[in-house]
Order: structure tokens, then C-alpha cells, then sequence
């Protein structure tokens, strides 16, 4: 039970469960300090001057830092390098996230009195709290470029006409909310001077990312900063970008002792990158049987006061705006808008389980129009072999949508109150980024094979699974492999994102147990000690989303989901059937579907980050009505296994697909039982939502 | 600063702690117990979750010198002779944990159902980790690990 396919137990288990695996927050250096950031008291405001020295005068505080202290590039980010780590006099600030001070003490709270007591003045300025304002005439200039970020667009055939000659026409608003990843381990960064350089002890989800903008930000060259990938308590996308390991290295460079920052929870939900909000204005077509000839979108972001990934989220929310289905004329135009809200950025679905929100309920009444149920207007528009998708990427192999559909069927039509949608999911970030895939197999003297690889374990399960391949390809047992990411070697792949790891990561481990076996045909393991074995993976295949011959990603993973509520509108069970190619651990592969769908839920009926005016007022996770253990309705897992050529044994990614369907599945079950057509979310008053989730009950009980 | 005795995982700590000082820190920092994690700070999550005098307690929402004379077990001090309990059995057994950050809260909570006789059924072990935030399992693999380990420990009493 320890190979591809084995429900084989996640790496480092049994330590979690003992509570001896340390996270950031737990490290301890001889000589560490604790660092606390002083954060922007308004959204917006021309920062006038900052007074240091009551902080400074503190018992306790060695340092405090301010934007004139960074040796090096104060701006920067994951693409786009806007954001500066520490707001300078003069500049404007953009949300109450930025960074204006930073202190080191001897103690956590005495570093934290300090960051209170950091004086600022501002000159106080109308923040912009949505895309339509930051659109407006007149609006100010929040970044030098202008208030749009960017413009996606998909183009294929003649929308206009074919809308102008379909059978059936839709046209539809659909808005969805910003959300708050809610990991349970906030922001941490552990930075240790040393000879030459700095180690950064890291739960980022990209540790050679973290790298180079660190190295960047203390301008030194990237090898004399050393990143090592902790352990992760959760991340969803919302650890993509730089947190606090920037604030940490520049006050360990300033107090020469190793620094740990770490966020309070309010800390953390003002300060990272959220979901985006996006508002989704559809019009869709079909013909008397219910085939889709064209779909029309316009879709706006609220990408917030930076870029982050925010373009890529509107790009992918572009090229996926016409779901898992067939449609040959399409017009779609998808913008990231600044404001001075939190930015918005990576999270588990990524623009895609937004546009599937919508795209799903306007397949929906198109099927009341043509008169026929939720399921046959989704096989008859269902992508497959040789189709293209909404941006005219040809599907060769490993579509198993069809397959997925045909697993709920019968539970579809069979529930009193079922809601269905289908998913489709990128693997891979496609959309032209050349993507690697690179790993190292090394024999160690006792015997044991230490396996390096560049991808963040957040709790998906990457370090078990990349650990199986190697299993499986070496015949080693699993107690004798150990994994690592650190950038003392070079492994550089990015960020752990667009569910791409296993597919990328395990083909590279691949490649390194090929040539690892090779040596081995003619040598015990033992006499190999030490040195190492390679493995690397190109993908520089894909295309932008209007090329030609556009092959936009990799390969996509496919999904159906069922919503079933009980005689009183109450969420009963979700039915989740998802291609993965091939569930390298079955047991992971269910756990990445559950959690998703509980995430998926929770964007349906509950989740919401409340902003007043560019101010989170849902500052605490309870505000945030996740769904407790009690709302959680059943939920049946049915894998489909359709090979996937590009990936390893045929697999490709999943984490994110859970969550794709869900939003619509509820929505279209909540119309199955009230007979009610629901366009935003979260869809807090409807009676699934209240029933899931005690908190949203009192409060409507209170009004 | 006033003196405070505290048996954790059966050791008995004296210590000299600020009033203000909360027990999830002076587990953390001053007997390097690291196990409890901090989520939230203001016990909406229940990852610090530790046992004082039996009861399950968010050691977030305690002051280190209200726990004077208590006897406190955290999830370091639940293993036996390098076995792991069988909650924490379960866990690992059910792939009740992800990123495992809220585990060891989690596991705490849970024995404290279990031996106060709570953890009766499925509908009685979701109310009581009700406290208890997961954002990656959605639930249901730590209600089945809690119902096997339940089912375990009662055979085992």
C-alpha cells in the first residue's frame, strides 16, 4: 500500500498529529526577536510623516524600520511589481494593508506597543471602493499606468449574429462576493542573518519566488538569500505573494539577530490578497434543442489596491467563461480594476468558480426555455474529444466530463430538490507561461533516498504523493524517503498554483527515478550515496488565449456536481463526480473534493469579507461564517479515471476543481426548492444558507 | 509578575508570569510547548485548544494565573511510550488532517468528548467540535477519525 493508487497515509502525519511538526511561528533562533508591522490607519491617505521615536524610546525595541531603510527595491510582486513592503513618506497609501513601520523587541508584546505607538501623519484622501468608481470620470489616478490592470478578451466567431438567429436567449447579471481564504496558520517569516546573506524560513507558497523578491527587496544577489520551505497550515492561493518575510529580513539586516514576524488574525485578513469580487454580465444563446451557439461576457474584477495575480485571475475567468461546454461564437472581455479594497489575488478556483457561477445559471434558464432539464442540456453541450473549449483550444485526450455526467445522472433526476453543474478546471497556468517540473533523487549512506522538489505541501498532499512516485519507481519503501524544498538548491518552478504540482512535480520525479533506476541496474543503492539524480519537465507549449491554434493550458480537469436539499430547502448532500485521470491516493483525492466543497459551500450560501468603505469589518474568522462541522451535508466522492497523456500515470490536478461546480449546484437546487433564480453570492438568506450556518440564523433572527 | 504553579503533561512548572500574560503563550514560550497553535486570537477557532483540569479549554480566552494549581495537558502530552493516542491514531488513520494546523486543537477537543462520554454519534461529535475550525477536510474524515477513536477507547476502558 504504498504506490500509485495506494491510500497511502499523508507524509508526516502521525508527527502533525503529535504536535511535533513545527510551523514558522514555532522556531526559536539564540538571540530572535520578535518583529510587529505598523499597518495604514486608511485606505487611502498621503502619508505625511512618520514619527518613530516614541516606538523607538519603548523597553524592549531594537528597531524600527521604515520604507527608507530597505536597501533594495521597495516594490514588488508576483508579475507586477506595484506594491511597495513599506509605504514612504510622501506616497499615498492604497489599503489599510500597507506597511509603514516595522519594530523588533525582545518580546512580542513589547514590539507590538511600539507598533502602536509609531506616529503617523496623514493627509487623508476619498477612498475608490469599487471597479465602476475607479472607471468613472474623474476618478483619481491610483497607479501610475491607470485604474485598469488589465483586459482579457476571447474572440471566436460571430457572437453578435449568432445571438441575433438563436431559439433561445438569456441575458443575465451575476455578481459574486470577496472572500477570505482563511487558512488557519497566519503570516509568519522566521529571517536569520548569515555570513553573507540571510536565511529566510518560510510558509510561502513559492519558495524560489520568495527568493528573488527578497533578495530584490535587501538588493543582494538571489544566492545569498536562502529560502527553506517550512511547513504550510493551510494557504489556498492566499500565500502566493510576499507577506512578512520582506519585514522580517530587513529588521534582522538592521539588528544583525534573526527576526520572527508573526500576524494576529486581524492582522492577517487586513493585510493579504482575497478573492476577487467580480460582477458577471452574461448573454447566451441556444437553438430549439438546447445547444448553446454563443455567449457574450463581461466581467469585471476588483482586483483591490494591488496587482498581485489579479490579471491572471480575470484572464482565466476569461478563458473559462464558457464552462465545460461547446460554444462556437464567443465574445468575452474580462477586466481587473484597482481600488483601494485589499487586493485581490489567488485563490482556490482562481476567477474560474466565479464564471462558473455564472455561466452555469444562464445554462440553466436556457434549459427552462428549451425545455428540458439541467442534466440533458449539459450532455448535449458537454465538452468532449475533439471539441474545442471557449477559447478554441482543441481537446485531444482526458475528457472525462461525459463520463462525470453520467456517474449523477439518475441521483440527479431522482432527488426532489437537485441542482447539477458541471466544472472544468486549468491544470497548470497555461495561457503561454513556460512551466517547469524539477526534482532530485539523493541516495543517502543509510540507506535512505531524500527526495528535493520545489513545491509548497499546504495540505494537499504533495510531498505524500510526489513521495509515492518515487516509491512506485524505485521499489523503496516509504519510511525511507524523505522530503525537502529548500533553495540551497536550485529548483526553481514558481508558485505552487493552478493545481499544478502533482502533474508537473510528478513528472519531474519521474524523469529523476529513470535515471536514477538506470544507475542502479548497475549499482546497490548504498554505493550511490550522495550523489544526485535529476529530474526535469518543459511545458512551453501553451498559448495566449487568442492565438490562432490557441492551446490554452495543459490539460483541464473535469467535474459534476449534484446539490441535493432536504423537504425544507436544508443542504442534505453534494454528489461530486471528478475526472482526475488518474487519483494517484484516492484517500487524498476525496479529502482535496470534501475540503473544496466545503470552501465551494461556503462561497455559495455564506462566505463573504465585509469591506465598509475599503475597511474589512468582518475582522475576526467567526464573522466570516465559514460552515461548522453541522452544516456540512453528506458528500459522495465518485472519481473517474480518464488517462490524461500529459500527466504522470495519467494524472492531472484537483484542488481547485472541487470547489469549481459547487457555487451553481446550490444555486440551481436552491431554484429546484423555492422555485427562485439566485444571481449573488453569497446566497446568505436562502434556507440552506441559514440552516448551515447558526451564526447567519441569529443575526437574521436579530433583524 | 506573581507566582504561579502549573502541572503540564504531569511536570510541575513554577513560574514568575505578568498578570496580563495568556496560558497559550506561556505554554508556547516559556515551556516551549509549541504544539498549541495560535488561529485567531480571539477564540473563534479553537487550534489552541488544551485540557485544564479535564475540560477543554481555547488557551486564548485564559490568563496564565487563572490556570494557578491547574493540571493541564496539551497535545504533547498525550502520546504514551512514543504511541500516539488514539485520537491522534484516528487522525492520522482517517486523513483527518491537511495542513494539520488546526490538529492539535482539534484533537484536544476531541478527547475531551470522548471522555466526557459526548462523542455519542455522528450529530453529537459535529456539535461539539462546533468550536473548532478546519478550512481544508471539510469535517468528515475528523468525525469518522472521532468515532473510531471513541469506539477504541471504550473498547480499551
Amino acid at each position: 500500500m504504498t504506490g500509485i493508487g495506494a491510500r497511502a497515509p499523508r507524509y508526516e502525519g502521525a508527527e502533525l498529529a503529535l504536535g511535533d511538526r513545527p510551523f514558522v511561528a514555532d522556531l526559536v533562533e539564540p538571540g530572535m526577536l520578535q518583529g510587529a508591522l505598523r499597518f495604514s490607519d486608511h485606505p487611502r491617505a498621503r502619508v505625511l510623516a512618520i514619527d518613530t521615536a516614541a516606538a523607538g524610546a519603548c523597553p524592549g525595541v531594537v528597531a524600527v524600520v521604515t520604507a527608507a531603510d530597505v536597501p533594495g527595491e521597495r516594490l514588488q510582486g508576483p508579475l507586477t511589481r506595484d506594491r511597495p513592503q513599506l509605504v514612504a513618506v510622501g506616497e499615498t497609501t492604497a489599503y489599510v494593508g500597507d506597511v509603514l513601520a516595522a519594530v523588533a523587541a525582545e518580546s512580542r508584546a513589547a514590539a507590538r506597543e511600539a507598533a502602536a505607538l509609531v506616529r503617523v501623519e496623514y493627509e487623508v484622501l476619498e477612498p475608490v471602493a469599487d471597479p465602476f468608481e475607479a472607471t468613472a470620470a474623474g476618478a483619481p489616478e491610483l497607479h501610475p499606468g491607470g485604474n485598469v490592470l488589465s483586459v482579457s478578451r476571447v474572440h471566436r466567431g460571430d457572437a453578435d449574429r449568432a445571438l441575433a438567429g438563436a431559439a433561445h436567449l438569456v441575458h443575465e447579471r451575476f455578481r459574486t462576493q470577496t472572500i477570505e481564504h482563511a487558512f488557519l496558520e497566519p503570516e509568519a517569516a522566521l529571517a536569520v542573518p548569515v555570513d553573507d546573506g540571510f536565511r529566510v524560513f518560510s510558509q510561502g507558497q513559492g519558495a524560489w519566488e520568495d527568493r528573488r523578491q527578497l533578495a530584490s527587496f535587501l538588493g543582494l544577489p538571489a544566492g545569498r538569500v536562502r529560502v527553506t520551505q517550512v511547513a504550510t497550515g493551510g494557504a489556498f492561493g492566499g500565500k502566493e505573494d510576499l507577506s512578512v518575510q520582506p519585514h522580517a529580513a530587513l529588521l534582522a539586516l538592521v539588528t544583525g539577530r534573526p527576526v520572527l514576524v508573526v500576524l494576529g488574525r486581524r492582522e492577517s485578513i487586513r493585510f493579504h490578497p482575497k478573492r476577487h469580487p467580480l460582477w458577471l454580465d452574461y448573454t447566451a444563446g441556444c437553438d430549439e434543442e438546447g445547444r448553446l451557439v454563443a455567449v457574450r461576457a463581461r466581467i469585471v474584477g476588483d482586483t483591490g489596491a494591488y496587482a498581485s495575480v489579479g490579471d491572471k485571475v480575470l484572464e482565466r475567468a476569461a478563458g473559462h467563461a464558457c464552462g465545460a461546454y461547446r460554444v462556437p461564437n464567443v465574445d468575452v472581455e474580462a477586466r481587473a480594476v484597482y481600488t483601494n479594497n485589499p487586493p485581490c489575488g489567488a485563490m482556490r478556483g482562481f476567477g474560474v468558480s466565479q464564471a462558473n457561477f455564472a455561466v452555469e445559471g444562464v445554462l440553466d434558464r436556457l434549459a427552462e426555455k428549451a425545455g428540458i432539464d439541467g442534466w440533458e442540456i449539459r450532455w448535449r453541450n458537454a465538452l468532449r474529444v475533439g471539441d474545442r473549449t471557449g477559447t478554441g483550444q482543441k481537446l485531444g485526450q482526458g475528457v472525462g466530463l461525459e463520463e462525470t455526467l453520467l456517474a449523477v445522472r439518475d441521483a440527479y433526476r431522482e432527488a426532489r430538490h437537485a441542482g447539477i453543474a458541471c466544472g472544468i478546471k486549468n491544470t497548470g497556468i497555461g495561457n503561454g507561461v513556460v512551466e517547469e517540473g524539477h526534482a532530485v533523487l539523493r541516495p543517502e549512506a543509510d540507506g535512505t533516498v531524500t527526495l528535493l522538489h520545489s513545491w509548497t505541501e499546504m495540505g494537499q498532499g504533495v510531498h505524500t504523493v510526489l513521495r509515492q512516485i518515487a516509491c512506485e519507481e524505485l521499489g523503496v519503501a516509504p519510511d525511507r524517503i524523505r522530503v525537502a524544498v529548500d533553495t540551497e538548491r536550485e529548483l526553481d518552478t514558481g508558485i505552487t498554483t493552478a493545481s499544478r504540482a502533482t502533474v508537473l512535480g510528478g513528472n519531474a520525479v519521474l524523469d529523476a527515478a529513470r535515471r536514477l533506476r538506470e544507475a542502479l541496474g548497475v549499482a546497490p543503492l548504498e554505493s550511490l550515496a550522495g550523489q544526485e539524480f535529476r529530474g526535469d519537465v518543459v511545458v512551453d507549449w501553451t498559448t495566449a488565449n487568442d492565438a490562432d491554434e490557441p492551446v490554452t493550458h495543459l490539460a483541464y480537469a473535469w467535474a459534476t456536481q449534484v446539490v441535493v436539499l432536504d423537504g425544507e430547502g436544508r443542504l442534505e448532500k453534494v454528489i461530486a463526480a471528478h475526472d482526475v485521470g488518474r487519483a494517484l491516493n484516492p484517500t487524498l483525492v476525496e479529502g482535496q473534493i470534501e475540503g473544496g466543497i466545503h470552501m465551494g459551500l461556503g462561497q455559495a450560501l455564506s462566505e463573504e469579507l465585509v469591506l465598509e468603505r475599503c475597511v474589512p469589518v468582518t475582522e475576526t474568522l467567526k464573522s466570516l461564517h465559514l460552515i461548522p462541522p453541522t452544516g456540512m451535508p453528506e458528500v459522495e466522492c465518485i472519481l473517474v479515471e480518464v488517462p490524461q497523456p500529459e500527466g504522470p500515470y495519467g494524472a492531472k490536478g484537483v484542488g481547485e476543481a472541487s470547489l469549481v461546480p459547487t457555487a451553481a449546484a446550490a444555486a440551481a437546487a436552491l431554484h429546484a426548492f423555492d422555485g427562485v433564480r439566485r444571481t449573488e453570492l453569497p446566497m446568505k438568506d436562502a434556507p440552506a444558507a441559514l440552516a448551515a450556518v447558526p451564526h447567519l440564523r441569529r443575526a437574521k433572527e436579530r433583524t | 509578575m506573581r507566582q504561579v504553579a502549573l502541572t503540564v503533561n504531569g511536570m510541575r512548572h513554577e513560574l514568575e508570569l505578568e498578570p496580563r500574560e495568556l496560558l497559550v503563550y506561556v505554554l508556547r514560550d516559556r515551556l516551549k510547548l509549541t504544539g498549541t497553535n495560535v488561529g485567531c486570537d480571539t477564540s473563534s477557532c479553537g487550534a489552541c485548544t488544551v485540557l485544564v483540569d479535564g475540560e477543554s479549554v481555547k488557551s486564548c480566552t485564559v490568563l496564565g494565573v487563572q490556570a494557578d494549581g491547574a493540571e493541564i495537558t496539551t497535545i504533547e502530552g498525550l502520546a504514551a511510550n512514543g504511541s500516539l493516542h488514539p485520537v491522534q491514531q484516528a487522525f492520522h488513520d482517517h486523513h483527518a488532517l491537511q495542513c494539520g494546523y488546526c490538529t492539535p486543537g482539534m484533537v484536544m477537543a476531541a478527547v475531551s468528548l470522548i471522555e466526557h462520554g459526548e462523542a455519542t454519534s455522528e450529530a453529537a461529535i459535529r456539535e461539539g467540535l462546533e468550536g473548532n475550525l478546519c478550512r481544508c477536510t471539510g469535517y468528515h474524515n475528523i468525525v469518522a477519525a472521532v468515532q473510531d477513536a471513541a469506539g477504541a477507547m471504550g473498547r480499551a476502558r
